[in-house]
């Protein structure tokens, strides 16, 4: 990739303040997104995925730390000050949350949702041209316009999370950050979304930052993917190098929750990995994920783990990959 | 713990009332020597009433039926209503909807009329105040705890109850009472002071015992004797108190108590 | 092993009345479950299927049709149902959810043990049936309330309180979707492990047709109240005959080579069944005109296919 990259992180730390000692939730990550491109981020409860995203937008809650550089066509959207976050928030960057009932207010129509959103973010569409503009954003994700006057409840979960991108599509941004778009879904439900969103994508050049647990969607669905586990990307690279072989292993141990139907290898056969993901107030020392790790070796516990290589464009947080010599 | 603190100073000093205060002095006959209105400086603790009766004696003695008809009268309102609230939740259907017609019915009629109207069948006395407060009080919280069972009876480990073979029974005690508990306590604190008041009303309509004085009785007195104009604070400042702090209390015990019965929230205090 | 079958469900319909129309959740099945058997029922929200796990263990109750352990139709008389729940225990999908927040983990285990009167010491019942869900050592869990333990532990502690009375029959209801991905796998390997070794048969509900991939031995395809499809897990899922299955197999991200049929809409809601064969508003074959040139378009249009698989197409 030789353009200039639209979204750079460096260095991401977020802590949040509580009544005993602040909590650590993202670690010092980095990350890039190209235009266009769509980046996974893979990762389960406790990783500090849903934080990143957060962060990105500065939707965090007051006093929460976020240190570190989110760099967007170059500015650095943590530095910015209020006047222009708010225009760079839902016009440059957009996101979209999983499609609760309670991510939409109950109590507001949708079409009126959307129509606030644009008000809010964008100076040109104003008085009828703000319906009309419901009404487009509404056929663009592939709900009739009529669908304005309805009430959240109304829709079912599939339609609520096409409002949802739609509403986050209101004022043509340049980066969609989806935060677990499809997991309550059906199979079926989360495939059609997932097209609707591929075909944004193309029509827009959107780049996506696809925020899921799952690492088997990422990895038809993305380019590239980072899976992170207690606040740091401990691998990364091209998403279906990674899927089909893992160079962590607890990227393996995710991906073998995902069975690959037809493989006889998964029949019979279901495996997961030991113990729970680790509460971000007490990490374990060195590598944090040597309690769980079915390759753990006596160095694990004290060795600082960082990203080495681990092949082409790739890199793991793990010392079987770090290339110096690991004593059994 | 506060709260606790306040009741027992309270509940003992009704408990003790014959020892602090000799109960002579809240017959005004007894009293006629006493200056009328003194204050707080010039005699007694509290000072005297219009009648010269000793303020401080009214206040502890006073206590007494204040505190018993608070609680007697909450016990008998959270008791019925619970039974009514959990059952009408629980089985729904046309019994649940007979019972909460019923519950309706009370609510709608008002206070005062029905409370005359049982004083004049049942004759004054303190025991039937405890009853009238309790008939007329219980279906407010008959509606709120219905209200909560019924959230609560779909609640997955309902669910799995049942499906181990439990009855009815061993689900409304074993699973439905245990988490609408809180409210239930949460209730009882706001009925009290409610009691206390009702009971002050009562007694002011005369529907009360006359030969026995509570703070509510208190409150009225100053009231009639035009105590607020004399700017006799003495006599109605402490009963006023008396019932605020006494119903603060309830409050503080009761969300201790709450907290105790709720393993999940004993943590956010560990 | 028994010669017939541990389960049978024949005929059954369950309905719901509501706003003056009625749902018919479950609208005639048929399904069979062997001792020492894993049996996926697969499919969608709203498709019945958990309506059909309840009615089998007995916490609904059907408008038509019977369920039969071991040859003998369940009654609703409350004995009856008594005894069925010794015989057939559900694992519910949200651990949280299904653990009275107010119990320790004893008291939830030890709850079957006592409603139903099991013989044996309380404790050691409860021990023994929390070490075998994965729980050692067993007594530092006795005191313990559900918020202290993970998701995972939760749904083992869920898998003990079935297990403690030794039933026949398992339905697990999406016993894994609400659990960390990485976790699933361990708690799948619990369930697997204790099938082979106790010979319960377990009917698992899911929408993951991994998961029926990975530790099913048959699999049934359940659409708007009906089965469409039924067979062992290699066969459906590696050829699959139903166009819905097909459709869902090849939407499934870890199957890359098929073509995706992604059906438009969604499945309609159970009050409003289409005629004939109620796939055929939303199935690929109807739609692309393969059903006029097989010559089916009517049957399609106006007959309900009763054999399995059911699909005119496929006969």
């Amino acid at each position: 990739m030789t353009a200039e990259p639209l979204l750079t992180v460096r260095d991401l730390h977020v802590t949040y303040p509580t009544a005993g000692s602040p909590v650590p939730a993202v670690r010092g990550v980095d990350l890039e997104v190209g235009v266009g491109e769509t980046l996974g981020l893979a990762g389960e409860s406790g990783c500090g995925k849903s934080s990143l995203a957060g962060a990105l937008l500065r939707l965090l809650p007051r006093g929460t730390r976020v240190t570190g550089e989110v760099l967007l066509d170059g500015e650095d959207v943590l530095t910015m000050k209020p006047g222009r976050l708010r225009a760079v928030r839902w016009t440059e960057l957009a996101i979209v949350f999983q499609g609760a009932l309670h991510t939409l207010n109950p109590v507001q129509r949708v079409g009126a949702q959307i129509a606030e959103a644009i008000r809010l973010h964008s100076r040109d569409v104003r008085g009828a041209g703000v319906g009309k503009r419901v009404g487009e954003l509404l056929e663009l994700v592939g709900l009739p316009a009529r669908r304005a006057h309805d009430y959240p409840h109304q829709l079912s979960g599939g339609q609520r999370q096409r409002v949802l991108i739609g509403l986050a599509l209101a004022c043509d941004p340049r980066l969609l950050i989806a935060d677990e778009p499809t997991t309550a879904l059906d199979v079926m439900v989360q495939a059609q979304v997932l097209r609707l969103l591929e075909e944004l994508q193309e029509q827009f050049g959107l780049a996506v930052i696809f925020i899921t647990h799952d690492l088997s969607t990422l990895a038809a669905v993305c380019e590239r993917l980072a899976v992170m586990y207690a606040g740091r990307v401990v691998e990364q690279g091209p998403s279906r190098d990674i899927f089909e072989a893992p160079a962590h292993p607890y990227t393996r141990g995710l991906a073998a929750a995902f069975p690959v139907i037809g493989d006889t290898a998964f029949r019979m056969k279901p495996s997961g990995l030991p113990g729970d993901p680790p509460d971000p107030r007490r990490l374990p020392s060195g590598c944090p994920f040597h309690p769980r790790c079915p390759d753990a070796v006596a160095v694990c516990p004290s060795t600082p783990v960082e990203l080495w290589p681990a092949g082409d464009r790739r890199s793991a947080a793990c010392v079987h990959v770090s290339g110096s010599p690991v004593p059994a | 713990m506060v709260g606790l603190a306040i009741l027992v100073a309270a509940v003992a000093m009704a408990l003790a009332a014959p020892l602090l205060a000799d109960d002579a002095g809240l017959r005004a006959i007894n009293t006629t020597e006493n200056p009328a209105w003194a204050s707080p400086s010039e005699f007694g603790p509290l000072g005297t009433d219009s009648l010269g009766r000793d303020v401080m004696t009214q206040f502890i003695w006073g206590a007494r039926i204040s505190l018993l008809v608070g609680l007697a009268a909450t016990l008998l309102a959270i008791l019925i209503g619970s039974i009514v609230g959990i059952a009408a939740g629980f089985f729904g259907g046309r019994f649940g909807g007979l019972l909460m017609r019923l519950t309706e019915w009370f609510l709608v009629i008002p206070f005062l009329p029905l409370a005359v109207v049982l004083a004049a069948i049942l004759g004054p006395s303190v025991e039937n105040i405890i009853l009238v407060i309790g008939i007329t009080s219980w279906p407010f919280p008959a509606r709120l705890i219905r209200a909560q069972v019924l959230t609560l009876k779909e609640r997955d480990y309902v669910d799995r109850s049942r499906a181990l073979g439990a009855s009815n029974w061993h689900l409304m005690t074993r699973h439905i009472l245990p988490n609408v508990a809180p409210l239930i306590l949460a209730t009882t604190t706001l009925t009290v002071p409610i009691a206390i008041l009702s009971e002050a009303t009562l007694s002011f309509l005369g529907l009360g015992d006359p030969t026995n004085i509570s703070w509510g009785r208190m409150l009225d007195d100053a009231f009639e004797t035009g105590a607020i104009t004399l700017e006799a604070w003495w006599y109605f400042v402490p009963p006023g108190l008396g019932v605020m702090l006494v119903a603060l209390a309830f409050t503080l015990c009761g969300t201790a108590l709450e907290e105790i019965l709720d393993p999940r929230l004993r943590d956010t205090h560990g | 092993m028994n010669a017939g079958p541990l389960m049978e469900v024949r005929g059954v319909r369950v309905e719901y009345a509501g706003r003056g129309q009625v749902a018919r959740a479950v609208d005639g099945v048929d399904l069979e479950l062997r001792s020492g058997e894993i049996l996926a029922l697969v499919g969608e929200s709203g498709c019945g299927k958990t309506t059909l796990a309840r009615t089998i263990v007995g916490l609904q109750r059907p408008a038509a049709g019977e369920v039969r352990l071991r040859g003998k139709p369940l009654g609703y008389d409350r004995r009856s149902l008594r005894e069925h729940r010794r015989a057939a225990q559900l694992i519910f999908q949200d651990p949280t959810g299904a653990l009275n927040a107010r119990h320790t983990i004893y008291e939830a285990v030890a709850e079957g043990v006592r409603i139903q009167e099991l013989p044996g010491v309380e404790e050691e019942l409860v021990a023994e049936a929390l070490s075998r869900a994965g729980l050692r050592p067993p007594e530092s869990f006795f005191t313990r309330y559900p918020y202290e333990i993970s998701g995972g532990q939760r749904q083992r502690v869920v898998i003990a309180g079935a297990m403690v009375l030794n039933p026949q029959l398992l339905v697990a209801d999406e016993p894994v979707s609400s659990l960390d991905a990485s976790v699933r796998g361990e708690i799948l390997a619990l369930m697997l492990r204790l099938v082979r070794e106790t010979e319960v048969g377990m009917l698992v509900v899911t929408h993951d047709l991994g998961l029926a991939w990975n530790v099913a031995d048959r699999v049934a395809v359940m659409y708007l109240g009906r089965i469409v499809e039924q067979g062992t897990t290699e066969e459906l899922l590696t050829a699959p005959r139903h166009p819905y299955t097909r459709a869902l197999l090849s939407v499934v991200p870890e199957v890359a080579e098929v073509e995706q049929q992604i059906l438009s809409g969604e499945a309609p809601d159970p009050t409003r069944i289409p005629p004939g064969c109620r796939f055929h508003p939303r199935c690929p074959l109807y739609a692309s005109g393969e059903a006029a040139r097989l010559g089916i378009a009517e049957r399609c249009l106006g007959e309900d296919p009763l054999k399995l698989p059911a699909c005119h197409a496929v006969a």
